[in-house]
């Protein structure tokens, strides 16, 4: 390309004119932004807003954190509260239909594998005092105990 | 290539109001020519410092200070593009009067008057080419001839291949070329 320039004026020409304008350009972008330049440095007070910040951030990170660990705290607290509630009443309720079935065990004229010839003595002795019939069975029972 | 940290660089951060009064010129002029306002290149400026002091740790040295920091004033340029887009009645408000106060400083070269009037009607025509460019192509012809970076620094600067940087300058300096063709 420089063999080019130098054997062609016309292009030589050419590169110049673009060479100065860019130059000039450069040049004067360079004088304007010295001419504005007020080369105050304001830094100082930013940096020490953001030094502060960056001091001040840890401590507003704990801050949090602490309070979440309070909050984490007290919401495990109140469940586990409620958890031992829920089985405590579970406990109770299972207590009492354990109490319920072992009462009507117990409370049971006969064992469950007599109760349908209860229930045909009871039908057939129709008339006859239940008490009666009660009786016979209950020394029938105690004949087949002996 | 891995690329090794250099302690140089990193050891420049140390004392960062050195560092401030060495790049502050740089960066005020890249940011001015960039926005073409006064104002906003002075906001700009501290709040390029600003940000390379909160992110003074995170800088391994891989790459010069000064590159560095170009890259922060970058992102702040495109940032501030992105926010008058959005407002972009204030865009034609401002700004104009700054610059026209540029074509004032045409360089003084003991010329006639009318040489003068010439060169600043060369200026102007460059001017009015570099706002017509793209941010791409008006980065890249900012950095390189105003800046004098060279075309690696300037792939740095940009986040752009070397390669893609080249083609960008060659449009801008062609969009120059044939603008200022038919002037005398």
């Amino acid at each position: 390309m420089d063999e080019h320039l130098q054997s062609c004026p016309e292009c030589l020409a050419e590169a110049t004119k673009l060479h100065t304008a860019i130059s000039s350009f450069a040049e004067a972008a360079r004088e304007w932004s010295r001419a504005l330049d007020s080369g105050e440095v304001r830094l100082g007070a930013a940096v020490r807003r953001a030094k502060r910040s960056w001091w001040r951030a840890p401590k507003i990170a704990w801050g949090l954190a602490a309070a979440m660990v309070v909050v984490i705290v007290v919401l495990g607290s109140l469940r586990w509260r409620h958890e031992v509630a829920q089985t405590e009443a579970l406990n109770s309720v299972s207590d009492e239909v354990l109490m319920q079935q072992i009462d009507a065990e117990v409370s049971r004229r006969a064992p469950v594998a007599m109760e349908p010839l209860v229930q045909a003595i009871t039908e057939n002795t129709d008339g006859v005092s239940s008490t009666g019939a009660n009786s016979d069975i209950h020394s029938q029972e105690q004949g087949e105990t002996k | 290539m891995a690329t090794v940290a250099q302690p140089t660089e990193t050891a420049e951060l140390e004392d960062f109001s050195a560092l401030v009064a060495r790049h502050r010129p740089a960066v005020f002029r890249f940011l001015l020519v960039s926005l073409r306002d006064q104002d906003a290149a002075e906001t700009l400026t501290q709040e390029c410092f600003l940000k390379a002091y909160k992110a003074r740790n995170s800088f391994r040295g891989e790459s010069k200070v000064s590159t560095w920091l170009m890259h922060i004033a970058l992102n702040l340029v495109r940032d501030h593009a992105r926010n008058r887009r959005m407002q972009f009645w204030k865009r034609t408000r401002e700004s104009s009067a700054t610059y026209e106060s540029l074509i004032e400083f045409v360089p003084n070269r003991e010329v006639s008057q009318e040489t003068a009037l010439l060169a600043k009607e060369q200026l102007r025509a460059v001017w009015s080419v570099a706002e017509s460019l793209s941010e791409r192509q008006r980065t890249v012809l900012l950095l390189r001839f105003v800046e004098e970076l060279d075309l690696l620094e300037i792939a740095k600067v940009t986040g752009m291949k070397e390669g893609t940087v080249k083609v960008h300058l060659f449009r801008a300096i062609d969009a120059i070329r044939k603008r200022i063709k038919g002037m005398p």
